[in-house]
């Protein structure tokens, strides 16, 4: 056995620095990725507030928190206040496109009286187009207003919008930012009340709920800047809404895509 | 077993290793892109774990890593369904050392008591109990990677 020649041999092979920094980057990038839920988020939040710069509040994540559901998840119609009269039966989501999101948002923010008994936003499953429209009812509270909690929804579970058991269209996946995730924007033009710290105690947690089921966790005492988040796996909705702990409506937010 | 050492301390740990790591996957895979693979799952695997706390465990731990990473990535579809890359020897960069190339050429385990016995100056006994294997079967499995190899060495010349 050339034993000198062998060992010479195995000496002479070294790994390169730039494969060393690419493991190195990797194995950081996927550990990252493994890690707590929280650390989880937040890197999706920063990598895709990459892909969404300039898109309102992008900047600030501290509010980001694991996502869980409340110890008992309240009953609550998720009605988006007291004042809106009906929500919509057939509030079946479809693929938004851009352009009517974008829409969505520019009727939102300029909060044009329309039908005022129709539901907040209704979309059309009735072609490729979605419309949308957005009664004066929608309109976001002032920034100074009051919060109006909604503990005592009076609808009954008919009245509803549509719910797990009415699944919805898949997302397109265009439609979705980076790592599949959906950025909202609870301020400035959907929820104006969110802004307001009176709304939060420091010995609540609070909960976004989305209309079909997923709570996420946020921490209140960190309200401004406004508050953007991101979901998971969002389902194809228009509104999320925030709840206290004790599962009372305290805002609502529209989506943005 | 051990405990988690945080990015920092599991970066030093893996650019003090990282020639180990790729020597074993270079001698398990012979394909120096599935080591450079073998590396990151290596360099993950220091990261997320706990691992070893005195030095001399670590070193034999990181052996043990990076041969159980190679053999997944060896039953790995992705890597059985590529192809060979002897069908693109005419395209080849760099041939690692002939004697390299020769040890390539015997049994997995032949090859990792070879490289542990020879390079890493592990005893039979380590040997046997970093690969998991009895010691009469490293000393047997000594004999005849030697006696292939200097037939396969002999041959060549």
């Amino acid at each position: 056995m050339k034993t000198n020649i062998y060992t010479l041999a195995i000496g002479q092979i070294h790994v390169s620095e730039s494969a060393i920094e690419a493991a190195l980057a990797a194995a950081k990038l996927r550990a990252s990725k493994t890690a707590s839920s929280q650390a989880k988020v937040r890197y999706a939040a920063i990598a895709a507030s990459v892909v969404l710069a300039g898109a309102a509040s992008a900047a600030y994540f501290g509010n980001i928190i694991k996502f869980e559901p409340p110890v008992s998840p309240s009953p609550i119609v998720p009605t988006v206040a007291a004042t809106q009269a009906e929500q919509p039966t057939e509030a079946k989501a479809v693929h938004e496109t851009v352009a009517a999101t974008e829409k969505h948002i520019k009727a939102t923010e300029k909060a044009q009286p329309t039908e005022s008994t129709e539901a907040p936003i209704s979309y059309s499953e009735t072609s490729n187009t979605t419309e949308t429209s957005v009664p004066d009812k929608q309109t976001p509270a002032p920034t100074n207003a009051p919060v109006a909690p909604t503990a005592a929804p009076t609808q009954s579970a008919a009245d509803q919008p549509a719910t797990e058991a009415d699944p919805l269209p898949e997302i397109d996946s265009s439609q979705l930012c980076a790592d599949g995730k959906l950025f909202i924007a609870l301020a400035p033009t959907g929820l104006s009340q969110i802004d307001d710290p009176e709304a939060f105690s420091d010995d609540h947690l609070y909960y976004i709920e989305t209309k079909f089921g997923r709570y996420y966790k946020i921490q209140p005492p960190k309200l401004d800047p406004p508050i953007p988040l991101w979901i998971d796996q969002p389902k194809s909705d228009q509104m999320v809404y925030l709840y206290n702990s004790d599962g009372e409506i305290i805002g609502q937010a529209p989506i943005w895509w | 077993m051990g405990r988690q050492i945080g990015t920092e301390k599991a970066e030093a740990v893996f650019r003090q290793y990282a020639d180990m790591i790729y020597r074993i996957a270079l001698h398990n895979l012979k394909n120096p892109a599935d080591a450079d693979d073998i590396l990151q799952e290596v360099c993950l695997v220091l990261i997320t774990k706990k691992i070893p706390e005195d030095e001399e465990h670590l070193k034999r731990w990181l052996i043990r890593v990076t041969i159980n990473n190679c053999r997944d990535l060896s039953r790995s579809y992705r890597r059985r369904r590529w192809e060979s890359i002897d069908d693109y020897g005419h395209l080849e960069a760099e041939k690692p050392p002939e004697i390299i190339s020769e040890l390539q050429s015997l049994p997995e385990n032949y090859r990792n008591i070879i490289y542990l016995y020879y390079y890493e100056k592990y005893t039979v006994s380590e040997i046997a109990e970093i690969l998991r294997m009895n010691v009469n079967t490293v000393k047997s499995g000594l004999r005849r990677a030697r006696d292939q190899l200097k037939k396969l060495l002999t041959e060549a010349e």
